[in-house]
This record gives C-alpha cells, structure tokens and sequence, in this order.
C-alpha cells in the first residue's frame, strides 16, 4: 500500500525544514510548501504522492548536496512504507544523480535514467486497486445507474451492484477507446462469466442475477496509448423480468 | 545563422515556452495521460503561447518550477487523481507570470489573454446564463423579438433556455444590451461568443490599465493584468457574463472624474450600466454621486436636478413608449415593492452575515480563491493621495454596489452554480487600484492567488460550486479519504461558530502581517493554519457522516433531496440550506462500518421525518434491529410568512418544513461490523416529497 503515516510525513517535513534552514533556495521553499500540503490531504495516496514529489523535486534541482541528500531521504522516506510499484527505481536514478553539481547535467541524466526505469520496470503505480462503484439507484420502473465512470489507469476497476434476480437483463453503455489496435481493452465479469469490453461505443447485456459486474481495464501501460473506457449509463432492460 | 542566433538569444521566453510546450506534450503522449487530446494539446499550448506573448522575458524561478513539478507529478499520474491535478494546474500556473510580463508591453492586455485564451474558449463549459444571453442575441437579429423561447434549444439540446427563463415573454431580469454587445460572435457560435467577450474582457483591463497609469501606479500594466487574470475576475474571463463589461464601464467611470463634463458622462455611464443589468445601477448611482459631489457646492443644484430629470425621462420614456419592459414591470410596481419589502424582513440575517460568508465560505469566499484581497486596504489610503478624483468614484460605486448586492440578493451573492465570485468583478478596478499601491509584501498571497487561479483554468469544473456545503475542488482530492478538510473550513450552509471564528482569526493576522509588509510570515501563518485545520478535521469527522456526502461505497440507491444543483431552485427549509440524504423506498439503504469497541456505543441520526407518515427507519446493527417512526414536527413559520392575495396578507399558512431530530440508538460492545439503514414503507414513494430524509450519522 503506498499510504504514509503521519509519522513519516512529519520527519520528511523535518528534513526538508531543516535544509530550508541552511539553503533558502526557492527549489527548498517549493519543496516544503508541496509537503506542507501533502500534510492537508486526508487521502493516504494523495499524502504520499506529494511527499515523494517533494522530495523528488529537491533531488532533482536542489543548489547543494546537502540540499539534495534531504530531498532523496525525505522522498525514500515517503515510500518506504509498503510497496509502491516501480518508484524505487526512480529513487536510484536520483541517488546516481546526486553527486552531479551542475543543474544542466543533472536534469537530463535524471530524465534519461528515469526514462530508462520506466522502460524497464514500467510506470510508477499504487498495488492498492481500489474499485470505484457506480451508484445505483432505485425507481417504479426498475433499477438504474444514471451516471457515468471512466476507468483509466490510475483507476482501473469499477464494480456494479446488480439486483441480483434470476432473469433481470441489464444494458451498460460502455465507450473505450485510446489505443492504437482494435483488441480488447477490458473486460466485464459477473457471476455467469465474461465479455470483452472492445474499442467503440457499445451497449452490452449483462445478467443481472449475480451479485456484482466488475468492469477491469485490462491493458498495461504502453507509450502513446491512453486506455480509457467510459462506464454508464445503465438500465435494467423491460420485460425481462419474470 | 549569427543573427538567428541572436533572435533567439533576445527571446529567452520563447525559447522556454516552446521547449517547455514541447517537453510538455511529449510527456503527456509518452506516458499515456488522461485527455490527451484536449488537455494534452490545450494546456502545452498555452505555455507556447505564454512564451509567444511574453518572448523577451525568461521563463524565471516560477515557470522552472512548475515544469519540473509537472515532470514529477507526471511520472507518478498512475498512483492517483491528485497527481494528473497537479500536472495540469503547474502548467497552467507556468503561464501566468509570462502573462503579466506580457501586459507591460504594446497591445498588453492582448498579449496577456493570449495564453488562456485556448482554454476559455475551448474547454469552459457553456452554461449557466451564457446560453440565455446567446439565445437573447440570437432573437433580437433572427426573430426581432425578446422571447427566447425558439432559440438555440433547437441547434444545440445542452444549451437549451429553461423554459423559466425563456417563457415570459420576453419580459426577465436579463436586458438586452449585454446580449446586443455579444451578439456578433453568434457568427462562429459559442466560440465566437467567448472571443467577443474576451474582447469585451480585454477592454476593460485596458481600462483599469489607464485608471492605475493616471494615478500614477507603480508597474499599471502588470497589476491590470493581475486583476483580469487572478479570481475572482479570472472564473469569468471570457465568459458570457455582462460583468467585465460593468467593470470597464466603471473604469471609464474613473476616468472621466476630475475631467470638465464629469456628470454628464457619468449619467451616461450610470444609464449604460443599468442598460446592462439592474443590479448594476447603483454602481453607476455612485459614479454619478461622486460626480456631483466632486463639482463643487455652485454645481450641486443643476446637477442633482439634472440627474432627477434624466433618471424621470428614462422611466417615463420605459412606461410609455417601451411598455415598460425597461424597469416598471420588473421592478417599478405595487406588488413587487410589497415583496421587496416582505423579502426583506425575512431575509435580514442573511443580508448581515452574506458580507462575512462572501469573504469566508469554503465554496464562495473571495479569500480562499483570491487571497490578493488582503492587500487591497494596504494600499487604498495611497491611491486617495495619488488619484482623489478616481478614487473617489471607484470608492462610491464599488460602496454602492456592494451594500445594493447584499440587500437586493442576500441569498444569491455567491452566484452558484455559475463561476464563483463574479458578482464582485465590477468591484475589481477598484480593488486593483488600492492593491497596486501595497505591492511590497505581496508576493506570497499572489503567489496563492495565481495558484488558485491556474487551478480554475486548468480545471473549470472548480469555478461551479453549488452552495451544498463540499467544496468542489476539495471533494476531487478527498473523495476516497472522506470530508476531510471540509469539515474544518466555514461554510454558510453547514456553519460551525468555532471554525468560523478560528479562521476570521487567522485572517485578521494575516491582514495585520500584510500591513506590516511582512509576506513571508503570511506564508509561514497560511501554511501552519492550513495543518492545523488538517488535523482538527481528522478528530472533527472521526465518527461523523455527513449522509448527503457518503459515497456510493456506504450507501445503496438513496437520492439527494432536493435533486436540483441549483441553489436557487432548492431552497429546501425555512431553517437550513442543506441538502439531505433521501431514502424513499425498501432498497435504498446506508451501510457504514462500525468499529469493534468492549463498551457500549451509540449511533445519533439526525433526519427529518417523513411528512407523510409513511416511511420508517430500520436500524440494523448486530442484534439490534429497531424501526422508528419519526416524530415529523412541523416547523413554525414566521409570522410574515402567509397567503398574499390582491396584495393583502388573506390567511396565515399553519406549518412550514418539518423540524429536524435527533434519534439515538445503543450499540452493544462486540467485534466490528456494520449499520444499516433502511427506509420502511411502501415499495416506492408516491410523492416527491416523501420519504426519510438524513443529515448526519454519528457513531461513538
């Protein structure tokens, strides 16, 4: 889980203070402000995004090594805790980089080593996949889910509560798209199986007897391809039910 | 070769704004970000164009910054929300210190608006009354007539007329002057409208430009640029709104004091003004006011006569040769006096808390989204010195304008759901003019400023709030983290005398700090004030669930009520504003999660009943499994509030709204689990008005 305690955010805004304190660069200042608001997010992810930003962000263009050296302990601190997926090699390209004085050195040999880290161990993620749910909602003519979601890759998996009555049918408008092939981009599971979620826009049918459908973004990160799929609205189809 | 060398060596913000942009959209590609082919063309677009705009300026501490947090945010867009945010406000921000570069030059406040212009036009959504004054364009040239109702509705679904605006004839709080000044950008349609009205926008920063020159105001180009391009002026820049046009009218206003036929040209002002809108009249009042009291005692007579004839013969010339479309059918008869007057004994505690609300609520304060406002009394006592004559007729209009706003809308100064703070934007020449004189110290809350300013034009969907107690803007960053930060911020529709009172305070210090010129210790004072709210929201919301704001995590079906986004149109008690959590039939449910506790809990509901006595609360919760049928006090009304017939108050109404209250049930100790709420009735309710209505749910 790529959460951050309080604990770890207070000792990272420690260390980004303290170099304030002997460097008033405005690349610390900037630094310390981005942390002070990780301080005010109330989401765990968010919290340590900026964290890890900030302290990032002084590694990269901080004016001293001392300066620089608390930017990689406060960003490796912010990400110590769990396993964030593909952030540590973005924190040994900084390390590598640390030791160089000039900002016009640094700054590509920092882009061309976190190109490569990419290329090598794939995009920085969270390996907390929270579905997000569409929210249903209840009427004379049947259920429905009037609003729409969008599955991206930061937020891959949707979940739809179904009634749960043998013989319901339900249409989903589901759109996708964002990709350089017409394969699938995802898939639609419930309870009596799956089917493939294709690159259009598209009303599928899906049994409505179980007790969720989960909608998955299948496709891993490719450069210059931006999966999306748009999930909604959806209706419980009449006549069907028995 | 040399001398494309040197062209480019002279142009240092070119250089960065195309390598920036190009990096920028590269990026964006590469890593396979949201909305690549909108955002991720328009925001690297702007920044070219910033470095266009503003060439022979480098790119500063600022735009390096902002491209290198935009670098990092987006390597990380994948671990969340928060950081595709981030990419997109540290672009935008990258173009605002280009643009108030860009402002000091020839054709400066062209050149300003270049960078956004992109966005405006583009990527703001069409709403609100923009299509109303569209559709009143399009009807004086196409039909020849005011009524709108056959207008736009068949060209575009989405920017159809409510048929509450459009089916009266003509006859609505809209005049058509603003419409008529728009109206040729009809021609390329909604695009073209937001180019006219850039223009329009464009006008009246060059306006201001020459208020702050005349008083001889240090750096003019660069503060009238700040003033159109930070909020609250910068949520409608562009934007179908007659506002822009009344600041620049009250610019002209300004300008004119001190010059030989100052009344006769504030008359005229003063009749445009309320040409535009109604509401600005006393705007154009006060510059017509301070005209006259400017001419000296000998002139004051003719003046005072001539400003009574011409405001007669406009009335007159309204109700006899108009028909009274002008004034006297909205405004100038019996029965609207008498509800002006009913409406405004009812309303008078809003019209004394709105001031305090305007500058403080979470949704619609001016501080929150332009914290440049704290330096404006800085600097107002230099202004007088500098500039008596403009400032004398700013001071009165703006003085007039704002007492009119709060007593004529008390409930409608924070103009939700369209973008927030724009009534105050004929307020800005003058807020400029002070703000120019106390530029020393200043830096950090503009800096904040133009944060929040790059935060509503790369994301416009922050300018439109709807008064339901959650800020937009906050619920984005939150929403898997529950209310968070919210519930330490004031707010006029959840009000909280404490949190108020912190922040009045913490306001009143920066405001002193400001004074004193001392803005990094403003910056220090923000920040700690900022952790300090974070924490107590932590312990504030422990436990507590706003019902209307629970996810679709903790809840089954269950609506809002009212439905309506517009706070005009969900007016719902006498007592409260806020919206509530409807169950209304045997699905709908709640679902939260109670921790394991060894000693006894309890859950505390506050709802209100079901005025019908249909509908029920279940509460499940491990063996406990009780229905309550709540009270459904009905509240009592004010004794103004009545049946007005023939003008006359004929019967008094018996109850209003029903009182809300408070049920409580004991939980017994035991592992964690959960509870359910349910509401127990009929399948479906027959009534839009029925059902179980809940506010919060405490769990302790």
């Amino acid at each position: 889980m790529f959460g951050i305690s309080a604990g770890t955010l207070s000792a990272s805004l420690g260390i980004l203070a303290a170099a304030l304190t002997f460097c008033r660069s405005p690349w610390t200042a900037a630094a310390v402000s981005i942390l002070a608001v990780a301080a005010m997010c109330s989401e765990v992810t968010g919290r340590a995004l900026l964290a890890f930003s900030a302290g990032l962000l002084m590694t990269l263009a901080g004016e001293g090594f001392p300066e620089r050296a608390c930017g990689l302990v406060a960003a490796a601190l912010s990400a110590q805790e769990g396993s964030p997926v593909g952030v540590v090699p973005l924190l040994v390209a900084a390390l590598a980089c640390l030791p160089v004085r000039g900002r016009a050195v640094r700054i590509p040999l920092m882009a061309a080593l976190a190109a490569a880290a990419i290329a090598l161990f794939g995009m920085p993620g969270s390996d907390r996949q929270v579905e997000g749910i569409l929210p249903e909602r209840f009427g004379p003519a049947g259920e429905e889910w009037p609003g729409t979601m969008n599955l991206d890759l930061s937020s891959p998996r949707l979940l739809m509560r179904l009634p749960g009555i043998i013989g319901t049918e339900i249409g989903v408008v589901v759109e996708g798209g964002g990709v350089l092939d017409s394969l699938p981009l995802g898939m639609i599971m419930t309870d009596c199986g799956a089917m493939p979620v294709m690159p259009g826009r598209d009303t599928l049918l899906v049994d409505g007897s179980g007790d969720f459908a989960e909608f998955i973004l299948l496709r891993p990160f490719e450069p210059l391809e931006h999966p999306v799929i748009h999930v909604g609205p959806a209706y419980c189809l009449p006549g069907v039910l028995e | 070769m040399r001398s494309a060398i040197r062209f480019l060596r002279a142009r240092p913000g070119l250089i960065f704004g195309m390598a920036a942009s190009i990096w920028a959209f590269a990026l964006w590609r590469l890593l396979g970000m949201p909305s690549p082919g909108i955002e991720g063309r328009l925001l690297p677009l702007c920044v070219l164009l910033a470095g266009v705009a503003s060439p022979s300026r480098g790119p500063g501490r600022a735009g390096q910054v902002c491209i290198a947090v935009f670098t990092i945010a987006s390597l990380l867009w994948q671990v969340g929300g928060l950081a595709f945010v981030i990419c997109r406000v540290s672009l935008a921000a990258c173009c605002i210190p280009s643009c108030i570069s860009a402002a000091r030059g020839r054709f400066g406040m062209a050149r300003a608006l270049l960078p956004f212009a992109p966005i405006i036009i583009l990527m703001v959504p069409f709403t609100g009354d923009e299509p109303y004054n569209a559709a009143l364009g399009e009807s004086i040239w196409v039909d020849g007539d005011l009524n709108t109702t056959n207008n736009l509705r068949q060209l575009d679904p989405n920017s159809a007329v409510e048929p509450e605006h459009g089916d009266l004839g003509g006859i609505s709080h809209h005049l058509p002057l603003f419409a008529l000044l728009i109206s040729p950008g009809l021609l390329l349609g909604s695009a073209g409208i937001r180019i006219l009205c850039l223009i329009v926008s464009g006008i009246s920063g060059l306006l201001i430009l020459k208020v702050l020159a005349k008083a001889h105001a240090p750096d003019p180009g660069g503060w009238a640029a700040l003033g159109m391009l930070l909020l609250p002026g910068a949520g409608i820049l562009g934007l179908a709104y007659p506002d822009w046009a009344a600041a620049g009218l009250v610019a002209a206003g300004a300008l004119a004091a001190g010059k030989r036929r100052r009344i006769a040209v504030s008359l005229i002002l003063a009749l445009a003004l309320t040409a535009l809108k109604t509401r600005y009249a006393p705007a154009g009042a006060g510059l017509v006011a301070a005209a006259v009291l400017s001419s000296g005692r000998k002139k004051l007579v003719p003046a005072v006569l001539l400003t009574v004839a011409a405001v007669t013969a406009v009335l007159v010339a309204d109700r006899f040769a108009l028909g009274g479309r002008l004034f006297w059918i909205r405004y100038g008869n019996l029965e609207f006096l008498r509800t002006l007057l009913y409406r405004t004994a009812a309303e008078a505690g809003m019209m004394i808390s709105a001031p305090f609300w305007a500058l403080f609520d979470s949704e619609a304060g001016l501080l929150w989204r332009a914290p440049w406002l704290l330096v404006v009394p800085a600097g107002a006592a230099a202004f007088r010195r500098r500039a008596p004559e403009a400032f004398r007729a700013l001071a009165w209009a703006s003085a007039l304008y704002t007492i009119a706003l709060f007593v004529w809308l008390p409930d409608f100064w924070h103009s939700s759901p369209t973008p927030t703070g724009r009534l105050f934007v004929p307020l800005i020449p003058f807020l400029v003019g002070c703000a120019a004189f106390a530029a020393r110290g200043s830096r950090p809350v503009l800096a904040l400023s133009a944060v929040a300013t790059a935060l509503s034009m790369a994301i416009p969907a922050v300018r439109f709030n709807h008064m339901d107690g959650t800020d937009v803007f906050i619920s984005m960053v939150a929403r898997l983290g529950g209310p968070g930060l919210q519930a330490a911020l004031p707010s006029s529709v959840r009000p909280d005398a404490l949190v108020a009172l912190a922040w009045l305070g913490v306001a009143a210090a920066a405001f002193v700090l400001v004074q004193r010129r001392n803005g990094r210790a403003v910056a220090y004072l923000l920040a700690a004030a900022f952790m300090a709210a974070s924490f107590a929201s932590r312990a504030m919301t422990a436990g507590v669930y706003e019902a209307e704001d629970l996810a679709a995590d903790f809840r089954i079906g269950c609506g809002l009520y009212p439905e309506s986004d517009d706070p005009m149109l969900r007016n719902a008690w006498t007592d409260s504003r806020e919206r509530l959590l409807r169950l209304s039939n045997g699905m709908d449910a709640v679902i939260l999660p109670v921790p394991a506790t060894d000693a006894w809990g309890t859950a505390s509901i506050t709802l209100r009943g079901d005025p019908s006595g249909d509908f029920g609360l279940r509460i499940t919760c491990g063996s406990v499994d009780t229905l309550v049928h709540p009270l459904a006090v009905p509240a009592p009304l004010p004794p103004w509030v009545g049946e007005v017939r023939g003008g006359r108050v004929v019967r008094r109404v018996a109850a209003g709204d029903l009182l809300e209250e408070t049920v409580e049930v004991e939980l017994e100790p035991g592992p964690g689990r959960t509870l359910l709420l349910r509401a127990d009735g009929p399948p479906f309710a027959t009534d839009p008005d029925q059902g179980i209505f809940l506010d919060r749910i405490v769990l302790r």
